[in-house]
């Protein structure tokens, strides 16, 4: 059930001077949030219109706590990392649909750069619901440069293998996330990636060129972020046509196969 | 008498009859709306906050057949406001009168329904729909400054807004038409006028403000339209500055909205001559904004000793 409630930060640590980590106490959002979901950050400055949508990193539902790992994109991320442990904000979650988890005895998970966060929850999300599947998971994590890289020692801690690249090799191995997987001796029934338009894109194609189920979790410019607007339009195939539909409802996630790839 | 009201509002009783608001013949229980856009057909905000505490909702713009709407970005963040470019995507009347209506009747509100067109014989065509539906109020849009062909070319041209507000009027022989303005003219006045003698039962405004977004990186226009539509709290003084020209310029009833925040901001509107306000762009900020309002409009009239919410309509 959604709800739109007001959460205290718990925690905050700072990544790297782009990336941010905020833990936020509410468990009436935190019992019911899945992997792949996200929360609305509402921001209490008068100038700042529209909440922040924040994909779910990791939540702890015995403690209540959600916690979500944000890159310095503006305004409203920079002001968001200038709040103490204490601060009270107003939040809407768990909001948008989440990633799927079918039985699938491999999965690869295929992150860029703040895409990286939601994964990490898949990952921790099936590992913990299914410990007696024995689901292997492996994750393929890109970055721009060093001072983007997030949550490779959390993977590890999941027993995940990972494998990191950097776009410049100042960190890990030099190259991409897609890459890294192709590289890789991995057949995995189903994966679940999120990153830029462009990398989703190329794993999209790959997937279905090799007969891979693939969850793709997009990105777009969101206005209420909670399906009324339609401002976060995404074009979905309709028979030989297409519609929009909403980033924020009807996604984030979806099927590689059934988006209109510009 | 400050304490007589707040004894009144305790008990419960008296409480409807100082907040009821009528805009052409439609009773509301509050004077607290729904702009359309903001607020799609009321669906995602139940999760959030009561419908029944609205005075009203104003739907998300429909037409005769589905739009598929602009292709993205549709909306972007401004200091203190927002554009967008979403273009009326909306799934068709038939859609919204089977699936939307019943859905929105199961509240104790009143349901405004936005209809667009490309055309007259567009606006005739969902006029003529709504006009059987179980709907309380048809507000014609001819100011969505989205959409090429239509849509805003009837709200600047007073000749076209004549004839869409005649011949809708025309199809709409059992519910009210409230037309809805583009602050996107010279003389808000004189459109007013003009679709008061076409017919009009009364008027919204105002619409969005034609905005526009440069990215200077890219050296392009990130809309695919090149412009959109401002709103939310940066253009409230525009807002309220129209909704007084056109009080004093017409008899029929107005429907004030354009970046009301607060129950100081929706008093203000009152003031300057609307009978009821909507509220858009600060459902986006906090979903529970229409209550809020609600409650600070209350709090006010408490304070002030204002008895019915009607008497400060137009008071400035």
């Amino acid at each position: 059930m959604k709800k739109y409630l007001e959460a205290a930060i718990t925690s905050t640590q700072k990544i790297s001077d782009k990336i941010y980590k905020m833990d936020l106490s509410c468990p009436e959002i935190a019992k019911s949030s899945e992997m792949g979901q996200f929360l609305n950050i509402y921001l209490d400055k008068g100038e700042m219109i529209l909440p922040r949508p924040i994909s779910i990193q990791d939540v702890d539902k015995d403690k209540g706590v959600l916690s979500i790992m944000y890159l310095i994109a503006g305004k409203g991320t920079a002001y968001m990392a200038t709040l103490p442990v204490g601060y009270k904000l107003n939040i809407a979650g768990p909001l948008g649909n989440g990633f799927v988890y079918k039985n699938y005895k491999k999965i690869a998970l295929i992150g860029g750069g703040i895409g990286v966060p939601p994964l990490y929850c898949a990952a921790k999300a099936v590992l913990g619901k299914y410990p007696d599947l024995d689901v292997e998971i492996r994750a393929y994590i890109g970055f721009r440069d060093i001072e983007f890289v997030n949550l490779e020692g959390e993977f590890k801690a999941l027993g995940v293998k990972t494998l990191l690249t950097t776009d410049n090799g100042s960190y890990g191995i030099k190259g991409n996330a897609l890459e890294a997987f192709k590289n890789d001796d991995f057949a995995p029934d189903c994966i679940y990636t999120c990153g830029p338009y462009g990398m989703l894109r190329a794993v999209a194609n790959y997937a279905m060129d090799n007969n891979i189920s693939c969850q793709v979790s997009m990105e777009e410019r969101m206005g209420c972020g909670i399906g009324a607007c339609v401002g976060c339009a995404i074009a979905i195939k309709k028979g030989e046509d297409f519609t929009f539909k909403k980033v924020c409802k009807d996604g984030p996630v979806f099927e590689a196969q059934e988006v209109l790839w510009q | 008498m400050m304490e007589n009201l707040q004894k009144a509002r305790r008990n419960g009783d008296t409480k409807q009859a100082l907040l009821k608001v009528n805009i052409a013949g439609v009773e509301l229980a509050n004077p607290v709306t729904t702009a359309s856009g903001t607020f799609g057909y009321g669906r995602e905000y139940s999760m959030f906050a009561d419908l029944n505490k609205l005075g009203g909702i104003c739907v998300k713009g429909v037409s005769n057949v589905e739009w598929k709407g602009n292709p993205p970005p549709r909306v972007m963040e401004t200091y203190g406001g927002m554009l967008n470019s979403v273009g009326l995507q909306n799934p068709g009347v038939d859609y919204f009168i089977e699936k939307e209506v019943p859905f929105l009747r199961r509240y104790n509100t009143k349901i405004i329904v936005n209809a667009c067109g490309h055309s007259v014989a567009e606006y005739e065509a969902v006029c003529e729909k709504l006009n059987e539906a179980d709907i309380d109020m048809v507000e014609l849009n001819i100011s969505c400054p989205n959409i090429s062909e239509g849509g805003k070319a009837f709200g600047l041209d007073p000749e076209a807004a004549k004839e869409v507000v005649a011949k809708s009027k025309i199809k709409l022989t059992k519910k009210p038409l409230m037309v809805k303005l583009s602050p996107n003219v010279t003389d808000i006045a004189l459109i007013a006028k003009t679709v008061e003698g076409a017919g009009a039962d009364a008027i919204s405004l105002i619409n969005t403000l034609l905005g526009m977004k440069i990215d200077i990186y890219k050296k392009t226009t990130p809309f695919k339209n090149k412009f959109a539509g401002l709103s939310g709290p940066a253009i409230k003084p525009v807002a309220l500055r129209m909704v007084y020209q056109v009080h004093k310029a017409v008899k029929i009833p107005i429907l004030g909205m354009g970046g009301i925040t607060t129950g100081e901001d929706a008093i203000e509107f009152m003031m300057a001559g609307a009978a009821a306000i909507a509220v858009g762009t600060a459902n986006f900020r906090n979903p529970r904004a229409c209550e809020q309002i609600l409650k600070e409009i209350e709090e006010f009239m408490d304070k002030q000793g204002i008895s019915d919410i009607n008497e400060i309509v137009g008071i400035v």
